[in-house]
């Protein structure tokens, strides 16, 4: 019976410890003493070392394994960058993603030129080898937005299971056309601090009969993104509009978002990382507003704002009269989430992420991959609150820190 | 002991395939995809869907097209199976004259 | 003696629970009932596994893209090819395709030099 027992402790003894988050971080408690607990502000740290330990083994196995992996170096296209995910169990135990669920932390790799540091560039495309001039009316007519959209029909046609070009098409321009009044407004947004949005994208899911769905329903043949990026003349100088009177509400909507996220406490980590991007789901509401969706799933499309790097702007917050924000849930009820609320969801989100990246490795010389993004996934609950998601939430905000890669 | 249990799953469920054919397969699948991609794809010329006077503009600039699992692959380990998915991501260029709104 | 015959049980659960090594990799995920699980693999394992699988996938997809010369038309180019690949417990095949949740655990991200 000794022999047993001490069999079952010592098969218990082996069993590894999984690193696990502060439950305050899952939950949607916002208040200003859960928070400062969860970072360690006036609390003993060990639960974060443990944490911080466990994310660091994670990430040094997912790092050795890649450098295992051969090289392509005679080949014109080559593995550039490889993507994997964290994911947070229920009790919050922190492990790589499985089978099924959100994924609450997704990293990527990037290969790195001989050695160097990598750039990954967007490039601004100035070259004369550009597109050919375009439409000079401000507002794309309806039989030059249907030539727009013919291409991508038809390519996702060729390429996939989808039967019916007819369904597909009219589903397509429909959104095309709701996304053409909602930029409008967008336009009109005025600058409010460091944050502007720089892109819009739609995100759907295309049944096999051509319809548009949620994308993470189930059965769909085709996930399509389509991206709307915002450009500048390349001449004119940049004329950041100012606050006016009569703003729409979802230009306001906007502005707030970017004005709020002002509110982010820390922004830069000696090992190089940087939050400065966040995407944001939204739908609309019956009257055509814009709500801020709970899960991307159901968002109608989602915004990308950009932090400036350096805030030569010296803006002050103007005040903008913007009270709160609509949160709307798949069953198209909604809530009403206060200024100060959301604010406060950002700061939570934004030092939750500041964890992950303050202790992301810095930057070894001899590697062939270095981590340059970490993208962290929260959910929106229905009472205002936010956390990181746990693999069986839904995510609805992301904020991504970033190093030696320009947006 | 552990390879009675793994024995045990190659008596379960059919639609896995081993993993040895997964490189592949899905080099294949990636190369039929593309074939079906035509050079008509780019013959419509692009324009913004929404101006600003002449300062700003919002422009279609990236699509990508992400397909279904085709197959799912033995990893012959407590009857997980690897299942891949494909994504292309086309992109173009900005109009002459036109740029990423980025402040400077 | 008897108690001999009781450690055999014992030894098969532990051998059915993923490697607990004291170095062992959690995996997260949800079971059949929408409900979080977790197992512990062994990280060597892992590696033994998938390493020379995205070793061999890198090198087919590379040549693969390589051998095409369709992908340099205008204005719409290819900029980049993504292969990812999900750990799957059970999925559903439904109109002849396996349903497409989320994405996955390891996504490759291929471009051109």
């Amino acid at each position: 019976m000794k022999l047993l027992i001490s069999f079952l402790f010592l098969t218990q003894m082996a069993f590894a410890q999984m690193a696990k988050v502060p439950s305050e971080w899952i939950e949607s408690s916002s208040s200003s003493e859960a928070s400062r607990k969860s970072f360690g502000l006036n609390q003993g740290r060990g639960e974060l070392t443990s944490l911080q330990e466990g994310y660091q083994n994670l990430i040094g196995h997912k790092s050795g394994m890649l450098e295992e992996l051969s090289g392509d170096e005679e080949k014109k296209w080559y593995l550039q960058s490889i993507k994997t995910e964290l994911g947070i169990e229920a009790k919050g135990g922190l492990g790589i993603m499985g089978a099924g669920g959100e994924a609450a932390l997704e990293l990527i790799w990037i290969r790195k030129k001989n050695g160097a540091k990598s750039f990954v560039s967007f490039n601004n495309e100035i070259d004369d080898q550009g597109t050919e001039a375009i439409q000079i009316s401000s507002e794309m007519s309806p039989e030059a937005l249907k030539a727009e959209i013919e291409p991508i029909v038809d390519l996702a046609l060729k390429t996939s299971k989808i039967k019916k070009r007819s369904f597909l098409f009219k589903n397509l321009f429909n959104r095309a056309l709701e996304f053409q009044k909602t930029i409008a407004e967008l336009e009109n947004a005025p600058s409010m601090g460091p944050w502007y949005a720089y892109k819009y994208q739609m995100e759907l899911g295309v049944s096999v009969e051509g319809h548009i769905t949620p994308f993470l329903e189930v059965g769909n043949a085709l996930r399509l993104r389509m991206e709307w990026w915002k450009l500048k003349k390349k001449e004119v100088p940049l004329m950041l509009t100012q606050p006016t009177q009569n703003l729409s509400p979802n230009a306001k909507f906007v502005s707030a978002i970017a004005q709020d996220l002002s509110f982010i406490d820390q922004n830069y980590f000696q090992n190089g990382f940087q939050l400065n991007c966040m995407k944001v789901g939204v739908g609309t509401s019956v009257k055509g507003n814009l709500v801020i969706a709970k899960a991307q799933a159901n968002a109608k499309g989602s915004i990308f704002f950009l932090r400036h790097e350096e805030d030569v702007l010296n803006q002050k917050l103007f005040p903008l009269p913007f009270d709160g924000y609509s949160l709307q849930s798949k069953d198209q009820s909604t809530i009403e989430v206060g200024r100060h609320q959301f604010r406060q969801a950002i700061r939570k989100s934004s030092n939750i992420l500041s964890f992950f990246a303050r202790h992301a490795p810095e930057n070894e010389g001899d590697k062939k991959y270095e981590l340059n993004v970490i993208e962290a996934e929260f959910e929106l609950f229905m009472n205002g609150g936010i956390g990181l998601v746990t693999v069986e939430g839904n995510a609805g905000l992301t904020l991504f820190a970033t190093r030696n890669v320009i947006i | 002991m552990k390879y009675f249990f793994v024995g045990l799953l190659f008596l379960s469920k059919a639609h896995a395939i081993g993993l040895q054919r997964a490189p592949e397969m899905i080099a294949q699948q990636v190369a039929k995809k593309l074939a079906l991609v035509h050079e008509d794809l780019n013959t419509s010329k692009p324009s913004f869907i929404y101006r600003n006077e002449d300062e700003t503009a919002y422009y279609l600039k990236r699509i990508r097209l992400q397909y279904a699992p085709f197959v799912a692959f033995d990893l012959a380990f407590f009857e997980m199976k690897i299942v891949p998915f494909l994504e292309f991501r086309w992109t173009r260029k900005n109009p002459i004259g036109w740029v990423n709104y980025r402040r400077q | 003696m008897k108690y001999f015959f009781l450690l055999i049980p014992m030894a098969l659960i532990t051998a059915c629970q993923p490697n607990g090594g004291e170095n062992s990799i959690p995996v997260v995920g949800l079971n059949q009932n929408g409900k979080s699980q977790v197992q512990f693999v062994d990280p060597h394992f892992l590696g033994q596994k998938l390493t020379p699988l995205l070793t061999n996938i890198s090198d087919k997809v590379s040549s693969s893209l390589d051998a095409h010369e369709t992908l340099e038309s205008q204005p719409w180019e290819l900029s980049r090819v993504t292969v990812g690949l999900k750990l799957e417990t059970e999925f559903e095949v439904i109109d002849d395709v396996l349903e497409l949740e989320n994405e996955g655990d390891i996504e490759l991200r291929f471009q051109k030099r």
